[in-house]
């Protein structure tokens, strides 16, 4: 009995692993406590240095800042009390991959395009409760009021 | 009547404070691009720096908005953004592995960048001509790659604030200068370092 345990708990810990770790599309850069990474149902403080996973979703606490820079070099900065999703980032110019979604829940938002805009027009795009922000190799300053 | 103005100002204000809004930057390099702001109700294409659009139930329309204003809304967010990506290339003599003498003079200024950006990504990116096949260009593009990547390793940019050092080659799919199929193009023999 207890063998089987063990066996059933080695499984599902195998199993884990056997999940593929996905690829970093960024890295947090600058940070200001309290920011927040929710990613595969983690949700932990954020660290200088860690890595951003696509599909994962970043939260900044009062007075709290983080400023992610991109695998193209686009650069994510958010404001305090803000609450940014990344739905989709494809960085892949050779198979014709590019795009980088996101969708401010709330908060000020900072982006300041690289190479994924400069490729194609709409590849970079955030989405609001209010509409949609195309960023077409310009500069954005977003706020969306609480 | 002061009075009265005093209040009409907060108000207009406290309406500023709590709306939702689009504004644009101008670009470093000057060219400015466009956003394109858009909801079931209209869109509205912001082109000149320095405007705004709202964001609320109703079309996208233009907002007069004081500048200080959006820099204090926006003060810590800038604050928070990182630096911008460096990208340097480095040539090569030939068709061989050999820096050029000017890229290997350049290493020392690659090297002192890469030192005062903490913390740091790097890529480094192998690139060829197009003479030869493009397997073998492939190929030649990662040993580039990699005997740069080596290189900088050998001075000893390993540190806490080295968060990645991404090498990978693109042959002879993105050059700097387009050439038709087995031409030699110096330009095009390099490797490019991109700081993150």
């Amino acid at each position: 009995m207890r063998a089987t345990i063990t066996m059933l708990a080695l499984a599902v810990h195998l199993g884990a692993l056997a999940a593929p770790l996905p690829e970093p599309v960024g890295y947090v850069m600058t940070l200001q406590a309290p920011a927040y990474l929710m990613a595969r149902d983690n949700h932990t403080p954020v660290r200088t240095g860690q890595a951003v996973v696509d599909e994962s979703t970043l939260q900044t606490g009062p007075g709290g800042t983080l400023g992610i820079t991109f695998e193209d070099g686009t650069r994510l900065a958010l404001g305090p009390q803000s609450d940014v999703e990344l739905l989709d980032y494809r960085f892949d110019p050779a198979a014709d991959a590019l795009a980088l979604h996101l969708y401010l829940h709330r908060g000020t938002l900072s982006l300041a395009p690289g190479r994924l805009a400069s490729l194609r027009p709409d590849a970079v795009t955030v989405q609001t409760d209010e509409g949609l922000v195309a960023v077409r190799d310009a500069h954005l300053l977003l706020k969306v009021a609480p | 009547m002061r009075h009265a103005f005093v209040v009409g100002l907060a108000t207009l204000l406290g309406g500023c404070v709590n709306a939702s809004y689009v504004a644009m930057l101008p670009a470093p390099d000057g060219d400015s691009g466009s956003l394109l702001v858009a909801n079931p109700a209209g869109q509205h294409l912001l082109q000149t720096p320095g405007q705004a659009v709202s964001l609320g139930p109703g079309a996208p329309r233009p907002l007069q908005l004081p500048a200080w204003q959006v820099e204090r809304d926006f003060a810590a967010a800038q604050a928070a953004l990182p630096p911008a990506v460096e990208r340097y290339r480095l040539y090569f003599e030939g068709a061989g592995l050999t820096l050029t003498e000017r890229s290997e003079a350049n290493i020392g200024h690659l090297l002192n960048r890469i030192r005062h950006r903490t913390p740091v990504a790097i890529s480094v990116i192998g690139h060829t001509d197009r003479l030869g096949g493009r397997d073998l260009n492939h190929r030649t593009g990662l040993l580039r790659a990699q005997q740069v990547a080596d290189r900088l390793r050998a001075e000893g940019i390993q540190g806490s604030s080295l968060i990645e050092l991404r090498v990978g080659s693109h042959g002879e799919d993105d050059p700097l200068i387009d050439t038709p199929d087995e031409t030699a193009e110096p330009r095009n023999r390099r490797v490019e370092v991109m700081l993150r």
